[in-house]
């Protein structure tokens, strides 16, 4: 059966790090993971470290004392490598804009390669917004 | 030749070329493991330290000590007080040994 997704030529490690969330986005998260949407059967999956992933999948604005680990993170994660913004909050810093405890958006932190906008946005938005980050690994992937 | 550096204790053997040979077995699953890791990483930045959360790695190594930290981290009230004990002076430890002894021998002849 065809399903459409000829981008995905191997499994997709997903690491998933909050940033300052509410726990919104990362409920939503979960919700791609369960057997509804069940990702998995397209080989997404999270891992624990990100030392092993392809994709940050980021949500929440960045608070003061997130931003040094969430740069360290980016860092640690191998090349090639995307990273997805899920959520108002870490796209725009959303209601905690100029917040005194939070340092900006993610992408005043690190480079951010596709934003998933909504509060929090649907597990359809989301794993939309992972498969617009294979594009761009896949782009990368031919460079390295 | 492994015959006479073959032990035998009457319960069983050992032989130092059987382990000789394990090491070496071992060695090549290692070398292969690590041949089939991913080379493209860069050197001296993050991404040779490990993960710890994103928090910052000042010595990324395991000691001896780590092993054994939950035991240590239960055992602290006595092994605090034991370690205040610890002067670092052969005295001290032959003046405990001493009186160790001699309370040992009283109880035992007593």
């Amino acid at each position: 059966m065809k399903m459409g997704i000829s981008a995905f030529k191997r499994a997709l490690w997903v690491f998933h790090v909050a940033t300052g969330s509410c726990n919104g986005c990362d409920i939503e998260i979960l919700a791609a993971l369960t057997p509804r949407y069940d990702v998995e059967r397209f080989g997404i999956r999270l891992v624990g470290t990100p030392r092993h992933a392809d994709v940050l999948l980021i949500t929440g604005p960045v608070t003061r004392m997130m931003a040094e680990r969430l740069k360290r993170i980016y860092e640690q994660t191998p090349d090639p490598k995307a990273v997805v913004v899920v959520g108002s909050c870490g796209s725009t810093s959303g209601v905690f804009y100029e917040s005194y405890n939070v340092v900006g958006p993610v992408d005043r932190i690190i480079p951010v390669d596709v934003y998933v906008p909504g509060c929090p946005p649907r597990p359809e938005a989301i794993i939309d917004g992972v498969v617009k980050a294979v594009a761009k690994l896949e782009k990368l992937g031919a460079k390295v | 030749m492994a015959e006479t550096l073959t032990i035998f204790t009457g319960q069983g053997y050992w032989s130092p070329l059987i382990w000789v040979a394990g090491a070496l077995g071992t060695l090549i699953l290692a070398l292969f493991v690590w041949s089939r890791g991913r080379r493209e990483y860069k050197r001296n930045t993050q991404q040779e330290l490990p993960f710890l959360s994103g928090e910052r790695v000042d010595n990324p190594r395991v000691d001896a000590s780590h092993l054994y930290w939950g035991l240590a981290e239960a055992l602290k009230p006595l092994l605090g007080r034991l370690k205040a004990w610890h002067s670092g002076v052969l005295n001290d430890y032959v003046g405990w040994f001493i009186v160790i002894l001699a309370a040992v021998l009283l109880l035992a002849l007593g």
